[in-house]
């Protein structure tokens, strides 16, 4: 039984997800952004400008205390992206009313909290505190930089720019320290204001209250005006033609291989399930090919990971070996892919990839924050199915799906990040 | 078999508790979930390396190497067996503790059995243990890459000296390729008894059912007392007060610890409250410090911890700071600034609110409600009690800790500085 959001005003919807488990209840707010490379440097930087204060609660002490006084709520800000898109999301979480010692509404004082962020922002003169961004400036240029604290999370930054010039999944934080740096208070602000004024949004609830309670705390505190709702333009992407090979060096014991393949089918929604399948036999299930055979089996590394990118059509993987064994590796990793496009899955990794996806979706209802997180993730896909009828689509998969999805892989990319130091013993390799 | 039963009105939890007559402890904590969770945790960890009764001696990496084996049994890999009955396994091992568990949305009972069966049976072979060992010469490389994780290793050297509590839990690459399945087999039966052993299973269970099957489980299993495992070496007082090494990071990577431990003196989850408790007004984000400090640019990021396992006892402040040592300075003035003025009431009533809101949080999640109950089980308390004791620390018990403990001698930190500034 599918489900379906209501829509509050033009470009407005909100998603109510009844449930009695935990304890706890969860309220999502959502916009939705194009992407490019000021949007998303704009985007990022205001997430973190945001959580610094609100008109009532100035500085990050008073916001804190607020949250700690009310049972310790939550509010989070983040942003994720989708194609060509930035969802920028605000989640809330807070204790259920029933936990209060003495009887406080711990609900509506955590959904005005919520709507503090978004509605009323920490502004001076129309601009966000000047002393707050340049702080918050420095904080993200310093994570920026702090990419290549993390060997596993470099290489793939690198085989990312490598692989996809020009193309949107190519737009990464990490060039965009100089924009960073260019952005001003008031630029920010009006940036900000135009997204709560215009970026479609959707607001999902998962908890105890009835819908009616909550569409009266929806109306009273986040009440959005109507707005357009454009798509946005598909993705263009380079063909793969010969397989391109990289290698850099780096200050690491472990030398990191990344592989970059394309996809062909259209993942939102029609190869979806079938495209999940895949990657659970590939690299997710407790006995997927990678683990069996490319760790277990041959005992080339400790992880060897996929990491697919549906709206982008682009898959990694990538695993921490020692460099003599990179060739090693790459032939194993391709193997894996080849067996199953030649229809090489036997009975038990096909079920163990269906019963792995039933598993993961019924989990899903056990609490509040898993499911507003998963609603929210169906109405950005515009796919209004609830777990249940996820199970059931997957229950009812066939083994070509999967296999249909691997024969259209192909490898454009292979890079390298060779570790040449010995952490353990100081010394150089 | 001794069984108790306990409620708790404030959190809305119950458990029943089962202690079979070898010794083995059943945990049974009912939750409306679809996806149950179970879990064995044994009082041995990596860096328990003596045997108090025997003397003998498994070096550090050992007992890992063990949770990376114990999936094998005579019936084949359990971790094969876990998924083709739908469930997700996995294991972790702890400085004190190792714990295996699993997931699942069916098939709970004969999940469980694959989970006790394979703690008390499991099978090791020649083969077996050596393939494991490239993976996990490649698990030690991972960690050695990591800044934040070289950083916390060399702050438990600072405090605890070069002992197995301060060492890497994997052991070394040329330790890992001595080890044999004779070695194995020989710890296992040393650590893995059931007076050393605790179940916990939290969801939509059958309580009877669970109980008659941990009993059949557990039948065949030999009675008596496991060894006594402990880190030897700990340095009576911290080795060091500072490190600071030059790494590959951007900006320095720094870890600050203060050792609270005190010879003889085991800890109590009150005295464990109190310091959660402490280092949230000293240094949680709704503390002035925090602010101040931030707002200064003498951290871009921090986090503060406590634990404690066997004879040790600490707390950290880890983070990146362009500037660790002037931060480490203005967190010691805070401690003397708060061990002379005290806490205000009502900071320490507002911070008691917020970390009783954590805890009911917790314990949404069977994971954390069972992994929180076999930690709390081995350091003899009861994870239930925790909110009721944190509600009950005393302003004034909290202020005297931090006169006492939170000494300047007993503040470490260790430092990784980008290399670039060596030059």
């Amino acid at each position: 039984m599918s489900f379906s959001p209501v829509c509050l005003s033009e470009g407005v919807r909100y998603t109510h997800v009844e449930t009695n488990r935990g304890k706890t209840d969860s309220l999502c707010v959502s916009f939705r952004v194009p992407l490019d490379p000021v949007s998303l440097a704009a985007v990022t930087l205001i997430s973190k400008i945001l959580i610094r204060g609100t008109m009532s609660f100035p500085d990050t002490v008073s916001i804190c205390r607020e949250c700690e006084d009310n049972y310790g709520c939550s509010v989070d800000i983040a942003h994720d992206r989708r194609g060509r898109e930035i969802s920028l999301t605000f989640m809330l979480s807070y204790l259920r009313n029933s936990f209060a010692f003495s009887g406080e509404d711990i609900a509506e004082r955590a959904v005005k909290l919520l709507s503090e962020f978004i509605f009323s922002p920490y502004l001076i003169d129309g601009a966000f505190n000047a002393e707050y961004t340049e702080r918050e400036k420095t904080a993200l240029c310093a994570l920026i930089s702090s990419i290549k604290n993390s060997k596993p999370s470099y290489a793939l930054y690198r085989a990312n720019a490598l692989m996809c010039p020009g193309e949107p999944i190519a737009v990464s934080l990490y060039d965009s320290a100089d924009t960073v740096r260019s952005l001003t208070p008031e630029y920010l602000a009006s940036f900000f204001a135009d997204v709560v004024k215009t970026a479609p949004v959707d607001i999902v609830y998962a908890g105890n209250a009835d819908v009616n309670r909550m569409l009266e705390l929806v109306n009273e505190h986040l009440k959005f005006s109507p707005r357009a709702v454009c798509k946005p333009s598909p993705v263009r992407r380079r063909t793969p033609g010969q397989v391109r090979t990289f290698v850099e060096e780096a200050s690491a014991s472990q030398s990191t291989l990344v592989m970059g393949f394309r996809l062909g089918g259209d993942f939102n929604r029609k190869d979806f399930n079938d495209l999940v399948l895949f990657e659970t036999v590939l690299s997710l299930s407790p006995v997927s090919k990678l683990f069996t055979n490319v760790r277990e089996k041959l005992s080339l590394c400790y992880y060897c990971s996929s990491n697919i990118d549906r709206h982008n059509k682009i898959m990694y993987i990538n695993a921490g070996i020692d460099y003599a064994n990179s060739k090693k590796a790459q032939k194993a990793i391709l193997k894996q892919i080849k067996d199953i496009s030649d229809g090489m899955i036997s009975a038990e990794e096909f079920d163990n990839a269906i019963s792995f996806n039933v598993i993961a979706n019924k989990a899903i209802c056990d609490d509040a924050s898993s499911l507003s997180q998963f609603y929210l993730s169906q109405v950005l896909r515009g796919v209004y199915l609830t777990p249940e009828d996820e199970c059931d689509l997957f229950k009812k998969k066939g083994v070509k799906g999967l296999i249909r999805v691997a024969k259209r892989i192909s490898l454009d990319t292979v890079y390298i990040l060779k570790g040449n130091f010995d952490a353990n013993n100081q010394k150089e390799l | 078999m001794q069984i108790t039963r306990k409620s708790f009105e404030s959190t809305d939890e119950k458990y029943t508790r089962v202690v079979f007559d070898n010794g083995f402890t059943c945990y049974i904590i009912p939750k409306d979930v679809n996806s149950p969770y179970a879990a064995i945790g044994v009082d041995f960890g990596a860096s328990d390396t003596l045997c108090k009764e025997t003397g003998e001696e498994f070096p550090v990496g050992t007992a890992h190497f063990l949770e990376h084996k114990m999936f094998q049994t005579k019936n084949g890999d359990a971790f094969a067996l876990f998924a083709d009955r739908g469930a997700a396994s996995n294991a972790y091992t702890a400085s004190d503790k190792t714990v295996y568990n699993f997931s699942c949305t069916d098939n709970l009972y004969e999940n469980l059995d694959i989970l006790l069966d394979m703690v008390f049976n499991a099978h090791f072979t020649k083969k077996s243990v050596e393939k494991e060992k490239g993976i996990i010469a490649q698990e030690i490389k991972m960690y050695a890459d990591n800044p934040r994780w070289r950083c916390y290793r060399s702050l438990l050297e600072l405090m605890y000296g070069k002992s197995p509590v301060s060492s890497d839990p994997c052991g070394t690459v040329d330790y890992i390729y001595s080890v044999t399945p004779e070695l194995l087999n020989r710890c296992r039966k040393a650590a893995y008894s059931p007076d050393k052993m605790v179940l916990c299973v939290c969801g939509n269970v059958d309580e009877q059912k669970i109980i008659e099957l941990t009993q059949k489980a557990i039948s065949g299993v030999r009675s008596g007392k496991g060894g006594t495992f402990y880190p030897p070496n700990i340095s009576r007082k911290p080795a060091g007060s500072r490190n600071a090494v030059y790494g590959d990071v951007s900006s320095p990577v720094f870890n600050m610890g203060i050792r609270l431990d005190t010879p003889g003196h085991i800890v109590s989850a009150y005295e464990f409250a109190a310091v959660e408790i402490i280092m949230n007004l000293l240094y949680g984000k709704s503390s002035d410090l925090y602010s101040e400090l931030y707002v200064k640019g003498l951290f871009e990021t921090i986090g503060d911890d406590c634990q404690t396992s066997r004879n040790t006892f600490f707390a950290t402040v880890s983070g990146v700071s362009a500037y660790p040592d002037a931060f480490r300075a203005s967190a010691c003035e805070k401690i003397l600034e708060y061990a002379e003025k005290g806490f205000s009431q009502e900071d320490f009533d507002r911070t008691k609110k917020a970390i009783y809101g954590d805890l009911v949080f917790s314990c949404e999640s069977p994971e954390s409600v069972c992994d929180s109950v076999i930690s709390f089980h081995m350091e003899g308390d009861d994870f239930f009690e925790y909110p009721a004791t944190v509600a009950s620390v005393k302003k004034e018990d909290a202020e005297m800790l931090l006169k006492n403990r939170f000494l300047r001698e007993n503040i470490c930190i260790s430092i990784i500085f980008p290399k670039e500034e060596e030059k």
